[in-house]
């Protein structure tokens, strides 16, 4: 039976729209964010070389302008590097405040210097000391000011911003991966937050106390890293036996194993965040070795296809749909409907173990009150991914889009300052109206 | 599903209707009922309206040929049984006072019909076969090798298949599409090292939905768009392509069109042709009757009758059983 034009949209609708929301969501905080963007650092230095090639001959004397930072620094080196190279001869610099800049230029102006031009970034460009050059250094000149030219571009789509929001999200993202195997499977684990805190603390704890402190080798961490994560999917095992052995409500279980695990984390780490771990143990969370992705990002990737193929391809994948779909008839069809459940909840606590470290990481601590409200949003994620709560429907990038759906929420709404309660309200908001587009949809497959 | 009680009261409520000069439609797919409610009748065939007549002028079987759309000798496709030596043996079967203390056997090639009133406990007993329930006591013999049966998925390993009575709660995962419901029990098949061989999966279902002519649109569509029929064959298809040694069909053609009930009546005797042995629990008694090489009834969670010769055997027979 072919297709109509009709059913072909709903059909796109209904697999890629969320997509569509959050293409949406992407233009339009790129409207509201539009503002005047300067290039600074080697970007700058570069396009300022450019002019001054054009513009200026060799003979010129050109003084550069910087401040004592970092990125400073580098527009320092590029441009003055460019131009060396380029054959300009009498290159002058000044880094510093702009009292360093008067006491260059009286310098210069003792030397007879005639300047020609004088190169800053947006800052320095605009020193007042310029400014009235000709009036307080007649014997200097005129030169002329070249600072980096202005563009137009999205606060929101700025490279640091949307690094910015995928690492936001690698904890939730991660997590998120684990609640969307058990919500499937006809479950639900409200553990998750609870379990990022506790996993967090014994990690850290580990390192703190038995892979050396502030000397941890890397190997020490790896190790103190797998236990926690080992540990945290045993506590999801326990919860998965709890659940399948004596039939208890997978929501009153993860409700007690969530209390359980948040005071376990307060008692072990008294109360206290657990901080004594070497600076390397941030390579997880805030460094970037592969292509420039963050490695935490890289990890939620990495993730997220092996749980696709496990979901879409693999005969365990199909087991759990059909587990969530409906228990009987699978068990009726030779599921082994309890160890298909037991699996489901000790992936989540693995990964929920994993999202504690990763935030650890990120943190370069481990505090008990981590992940407090969590298991909300990972819920969340999975939800307005498209993943019905009622089991046996859903799709492991679903979830990923769930995900940055509420990161880009969010991120853009602190760029719009919008304060955070008011950010609470609209995410609720935003929730509630992926749960009704879920039904909508619903009922119109049943009608059609 | 009414019980005859609430039937006689729906009943009794129609005609009250009537009285009042209401004009009523009836839908249904029992004869019956048609013929003891109805004024007028007007048979529909695959979305389209075959005839409409005076119920007066309609006999059963003229009924029966405009549902099915073809001309129909038999209610029961024709077979010629061969059967073969003991496939499956149970014996003490017991679990609490649902099923007690029962032993029986079925052959290779042999249709056993498990009559009784509803509540006697025959799907009880399919279920402890089946392994679908724990049992308190018995042991299960196939092909003269005992089985340790614990859980269905234990069953199905051994070559046990059941068609619960309740396709739509227990047999299907209706929201799930007809191929997913298909290749279930037969993952470890298609999936030999945990990855699903779709190609395998998918040549196997069509073959399957040719010969047993399931009416579907495409593969992925959801099963709960087919109909009863449509549905009870996909089960079947399901089973077959798991090659079973033993099937139990728990009531197979309830809530099935005529023209479907027929087809399935033919399966069952494929199978039991091929040398399968066929456990088949009906309510309806010429069902049983028209079916069966055998007949065990049941009452209270007891065998209380064995009919072996059931060319001749009644209707009243097999209930003096079953109320004991």
């Amino acid at each position: 039976m072919p297709k109509s034009k009709k059913q072909h949209l709903t059909h796109l609708l209904t697999e890629y729209g969320m997509i569509l929301v959050l293409i949406l969501l992407g233009i339009f905080f790129s409207l509201v964010t539009l503002t005047e963007q300067r290039p600074s650092g080697k970007k700058a230095g570069l396009q300022i070389a450019s002019i001054v090639k054009k513009r200026f001959d060799k003979e010129a004397h050109i003084l550069i302008t910087s401040r004592n930072l970092a990125i400073d620094q580098n527009f320092y080196d590029v441009l003055s590097g460019s131009l060396t190279s380029a054959g300009f001869k009498h290159i002058h610099s000044v880094q510093g405040t702009p009292k360093d800049a008067r006491a260059k230029l009286i310098e210069l102006e003792k030397q007879k210097v005639k300047l020609q031009v004088i190169l800053g970034n947006q800052t320095t460009v605009d020193w007042l000391v310029f400014e009235d050059i000709t009036l307080n250094f007649p014997q200097l000149g005129s030169p002329t000011r070249i600072g980096p030219s202005p563009y137009k571009w999205p606060n929101f789509l700025k490279k640091d911003n949307l690094l910015n929001i995928t690492n936001q999200i690698a904890v939730i993202a991660i997590i998120a991966v684990g609640m969307t195997v058990v919500i499937i499977c006809g479950g639900i684990d409200l553990s998750v937050g609870s379990l990022i805190a506790f996993s967090a603390v014994l990690c850290c704890l580990f390192i703190q106390n038995t892979a050396g402190g502030l000397d941890a080798n890397a190997g020490g961490m790896i190790l103190a890293c797998i236990a926690a994560i080992i540990i945290t999917g045993l506590v999801g095992s326990f919860t998965g036996s709890m659940i399948t052995a004596f039939s208890i409500p997978p929501f009153i279980v993860t409700l007690g194993v969530m209390m359980m695990a948040s005071g376990t984390a307060y008692l072990m780490s008294g109360g206290e965040s657990v901080y004594r771990v070497p600076d390397s143990f941030v390579w997880l969370g805030r460094e970037a070795s592969f292509f420039g992705i963050p490695n935490a990002v890289f990890l939620m990737m990495l993730l997220y296809s092996l749980a696709h193929i496990m979901m879409s391809r693999t005969q365990l994948g199909r087991y759990i749909y059909a587990v969530g779909g409906n228990t009987e008839a699978a068990r009726l069809s030779g599921v082994p409907v309890k160890w298909i459940q037991l699996f489901a909840y000790t992936l989540s606590g693995l990964l929920a173990g994993l999202g504690g470290v990763v935030m650890a990481s990120q943190l370069k601590s481990g505090a008990p009150t981590y992940g407090q409200m969590y298991e909300l949003y990972v819920i969340a994620a999975v939800v307005v991914g498209g993943t019905s709560l009622s089991g046996g429907e859903g799709k492991i990038f679903g979830t990923l889009i769930g995900a940055f759906i509420i990161a880009v929420i969010q991120n853009g709404m602190n760029l719009m300052n919008i304060e955070s309660y008011t950010q609470k309200v609209i995410l609720g908001m935003v929730i509630l109206i992926a749960v009704l587009l879920d039904k909508l949809k619903q009922k119109k497959f049943q009608t059609s | 599903m009414l019980t005859l009680h609430e039937v006689d009261k729906l009943f009794e409520i129609i005609h009250k209707l009537k009285q009042q000069g209401l004009g009523l439609i009836y839908i249904g797919h029992r004869l019956d009922e048609i013929f003891e409610i109805a004024d007028r009748t007007q048979v529909m065939r695959d979305g389209a309206c075959i005839a409409d007549k005076d119920l007066a002028d309609c006999t059963r079987q003229s009924l029966i040929e405009m549902m099915v759309g073809r001309e129909l000798k038999n209610e029961f496709p024709l077979k010629s049984p061969s059967i073969g030596k003991t496939k499956l043996k149970i014996r003490n079967m017991t679990r609490g006072k649902v099923v007690q203390n029962i032993s029986l056997k079925v052959r290779s090639g042999e249709i056993l019909g498990l009559a009784g009133l509803v509540g006697a406990g025959r799907t009880e007993l399919a279920r402890l076969i089946f392994g679908a329930d724990p049992r308190d006591a018995g042991e299960i013999q196939l092909d003269g090798k005992m089985l340790s049966v614990c859980s269905p998925r234990e069953a199905i390993a051994a070559g046990i298949g059941l068609l619960t009575e309740d396709r739509k709660l227990q047999g299907l995962v209706l929201s799930h599409s007809v191929k997913d419901n298909f290749g279930l029990p037969n993952l470890n098949r298609f999936a030999p090292a945990g990855f699903v061989k779709t190609s395998i999966e998918r040549s196997e279902f069509q073959d399957y939905v040719t010969t047993m002519r399931v009416k579907i649109s495409n593969e992925n569509q959801k099963a709960n768009q087919l109909s009863g029929g449509n549905q009870q064959k996909l089960v079947i298809a399901k089973w077959l392509a798991r090659h079973c040694e033993v099937l139990i069909f728990d009531e197979p053609t309830r809530g099935i069109d005529v023209g479907a009930k027929y087809e399935i009546y033919q399966l069952m005797n494929d199978l039991a042709a091929k040398g399968k042995a066929i456990i088949m629990i009906s309510s309806e008694l010429p069902e049983i009757l028209g079916m069966a090489d055998r007949i065990l009834v049941m009452h209270e969670g007891k065998i209380t009758g064995e009919i072996e010769d059931v060319t001749s055997a009644t209707q009243e027979e097999i209930m003096h059983f079953a109320v004991a």
